[in-house]
């Protein structure tokens, strides 16, 4: 029996290996989780060296060959939607990643309007001036894997914009008022001065 | 200038509701795109500020009616007006659709835009609807065309005051006529646009992207490369397509869109010779080549790339996009601030200053000013030099001959001196906040000059009051400076009468 209990732990604390080696198999390997403000600012440190950075994938895959370009975001939209939080939070920031095309298919959906993109892990070697891409700031990463997969976001207009829309619309109608009065005043006077020249 | 009556008021406000009408009916075509994409959000965003603006519009231009011929100042102040009332109006779509935090921000963006800058204050643009996408580039193209110019040509033919209107916006009129001018520079920029979209859209197809986006961005990158504006579909910039075919041909545009288009019409006609003899094509030959110098020199001090086909190929093309006053980039603005070095950073800054050719859609001082001081300066050396009974002249081509004049160098002179002011203004304020000087000045320049590039400061984040000292810039950079201070002088001529 007392054996047993000690076998529980035990269990509990390989399952949460095998997990943690799972979804975070490069931090196995001793390699640093960076994101793009880090690598912007501490470039000189990381310039060359195998690094983790994680994000969402956004845009477009680019196929050139047997590799491919992807934009990779690690912003707070990455992970928060904007339309589906309201949040702002600044613009957009990212790297570019150039990877096997046969690990770019493993991204299923991209960042758009609309889409909440895949977020994925790269795993690869960072440069600050690639020389291969003349002068890029990039990650040439040797694996990708999808830690969660993209979704449709489904966006309807906001409660209030239906009675502005209206609003405008009538805004619109009301503004033609001082047209057609002229071209009324613009018939009249034509009416009266053929009626004054005989004719009418 | 005389204080403004009631009449001048009617006239001025008549002529800015027309521009209004025509800003809202534009409208109309990024809102089809969001209603073919299915973006629904993003079509009621734009048909609530299409009929506010048609609304406004026909409220002013039919409500009031002008009496007589409009007078040069006034047609200074309907520029001025017409652009600020476009900023407010084209804001709105953006300010609804949700990707800036303020209806300030929003016309930042609209200013940017119309005064074909590129600095931006969008929150996640990566994911923005692409109707208000194309929006924000449609603004750069009628701003880069000149709004003014589209209502000109295709509204007031015959009316009498297009000379006025056309000449405010910072145009030159390339026909005897301006109203054909006005329609020459919108046939040829048409042309330029589904050549130009057509040739980017397969580059981008070969690049591996898919056909419709392709396309999409093509549309959207011409718009604002030839416009010397800025704006990218993507928050990476030209960045995003690790491309050096992409990159040469937005190049392409952006060289295209700082020439003259008076230049570009003798060129049409036959007269290749032009390009060589036109005092603005040979000063901004010079220009270039020694800013390019000192970029290289500059990037290859601070060892910023690890070869030179890196220091030309990211060097020649933030320095053309400087130059140009288009603001795209292929690296990142933080990277460019920390990694450049001064001197780099100095050349960029002193292109952007000088800037494109006079009646293209490059803003700052331009090379044709640049190229009368210079020969201003080589007259009186020379007659330094010479006896004194000698009568020393210079003589320039710039479509046709000219002989130097005195008014022609003060005008060159004052502008020149009014950008520098304008430069030193936004330095300032910057420097206020606590920014540094290069920084400062790199960002004021950005903005007075209609640039775009940027170093980080421009952010949702930066002050208030430097939002609006952007704005301004933008604004009166974009109309030479006199269209705006005549607006301030009949300002103050209205609190005078009152």
């Amino acid at each position: 029996m007392k054996r047993k209990t000690c076998l529980y732990p035990l269990l509990a604390a390989c399952l949460f290996f095998c997990l943690f080696l799972d979804c975070s198999s490069a931090l196995a390997d001793g390699l640093e989780v960076v994101g793009s403000g880090t690598l912007l600012r501490e470039w000189e440190k990381y310039d060359g060296r195998e690094v983790v950075f994680r994000g969402e994938a956004v845009g477009d895959v680019m196929v050139r060959g047997g590799y491919a370009w992807v934009a990779v975001n690690d912003d707070h939209y990455s992970l928060n939607a904007l339309h589906e939080t309201g949040e702002l939070r600044g613009g957009n920031s990212g790297i570019g990643i150039w990877l096997p095309a046969s690990e770019a298919e493993k991204i299923t959906r991209l960042g758009r309007h609309g889409s909440v993109g895949d977020y994925v892990e790269v795993v690869g070697v960072f440069h600050a001036d690639c020389r291969e891409h003349g002068g890029d700031f990039d990650i040439h990463a040797r694996s990708l894997t999808v830690l969660e997969p993209g979704r449709e976001l489904h966006q309807a207009p906001g409660a209030g914009k239906w009675p502005a829309a209206l609003a405008s619309l009538a805004f619109l109608g009301i503004s033609l008022i001082p047209l057609l009065k002229r071209r009324a005043q613009e018939k009249r006077s034509a009416r009266s001065l053929l009626r004054r020249s005989g004719w009418d | 200038m005389a204080g403004p009556y009631r009449e001048d008021l009617e006239n001025i406000f008549h002529y800015v509701g027309l521009v209004l009408l025509a800003l809202g009916l534009c409208m109309a075509v990024p809102m089809a795109v969001s209603l073919v994409a299915g973006e629904w959000c993003s079509a009621l965003d734009l048909f609530i500020s299409l009929c506010a603006t048609v609304g406004a519009g026909n409220l002013l231009f039919f409500g009031l009616r002008p009496k007589g011929r409009i007078t040069w100042n006034q047609g200074l102040v309907i520029v001025a007006l017409s652009w600020l009332a476009a900023m407010l109006f084209s804001a709105l779509p953006l300010y609804l659709n949700g990707h800036y935090a303020s209806y300030l921000d929003a016309c930042f963006e609209s200013m940017s835009g119309l005064a074909t800058t590129g600095l931006t204050l969008v929150h996640d643009l990566d994911h923005m609807a692409y109707g208000m996408n194309l929006w924000r580039h449609l603004i750069m193209f009628l701003g880069g065309q000149g709004i003014v110019v589209l209502v000109v040509s295709y509204f007031m033919a015959g009316s009498g005051v297009a000379a006025q209107l056309y000449v405010g916006e910072g145009r030159e009129s390339i026909l005897p006529n301006v109203v054909e001018s006005s329609r020459f520079i919108w046939r040829v920029s048409l042309a330029y646009l589904a050549a130009g979209t057509l040739s980017l859209g397969i580059c981008l197809i070969l690049e591996g992207m898919a056909p419709v986006r392709s396309f999409f961005h093509a549309a959207c990158l011409f718009m604002a490369g030839f416009d010397t504006g800025g704006f990218t579909p993507q928050a990476q910039s030209v960045f995003y397509y690790h491309s050096l075919p992409v990159e040469l041909i937005t190049m392409a545009f952006m060289v295209l869109g700082m020439l003259n288009f008076s230049l570009q019409y003798e060129v049409w006609r036959g007269k290749a010779g032009e390009l060589w003899r036109n005092i603005e094509t040979r000063t901004l030959t010079l220009t270039l080549l020694l800013t390019l110098g000192l970029v290289l020199a500059g990037l290859t001090l601070a060892g910023t790339f690890s070869g030179f086909a890196s220091d030309l190929r990211r060097g020649a093309y933030q320095l053309v996009s400087g130059h140009s006053g288009t603001g795209f980039m292929t690296v990142y603005g933080p990277q460019m601030g920390a990694r450049w070095g001064d001197l780099a950073l100095f050349a960029l800054i002193a292109a952007m200053g000088l800037g494109g050719c006079s009646c293209s859609t490059s803003g700052a001082v331009k090379a044709i000013r640049v190229g009368m001081i210079a020969k201003d300066v080589k007259r009186r050396v020379r007659k330094t030099l010479s006896p004194s009974s000698a009568v020393v002249l210079e003589r320039f081509h710039h479509i046709r001959d000219y002989t130097l004049t005195e008014e022609m160098v003060s005008t060159a002179f004052l502008v020149t001196l009014l950008y520098l002011g304008l430069y030193l203004l936004g330095t300032v304020v910057g420097l206020f906040y606590g920014y540094g000087l290069t920084a400062s000045a790199f960002e004021s320049v950005s903005a007075a000059g209609n640039v775009g590039l940027t170093t980080g400061v421009t952010s949702w984040t930066m002050p208030t009051l430097l939002k609006v000292t952007y704005i301004f810039e933008m604004w009166a950079g974009r109309l030479e400076v006199l269209a705006v201070l005549s607006m301030f002088v009949f300002l103050l001529g209205l609190g005078r009468r009152r």
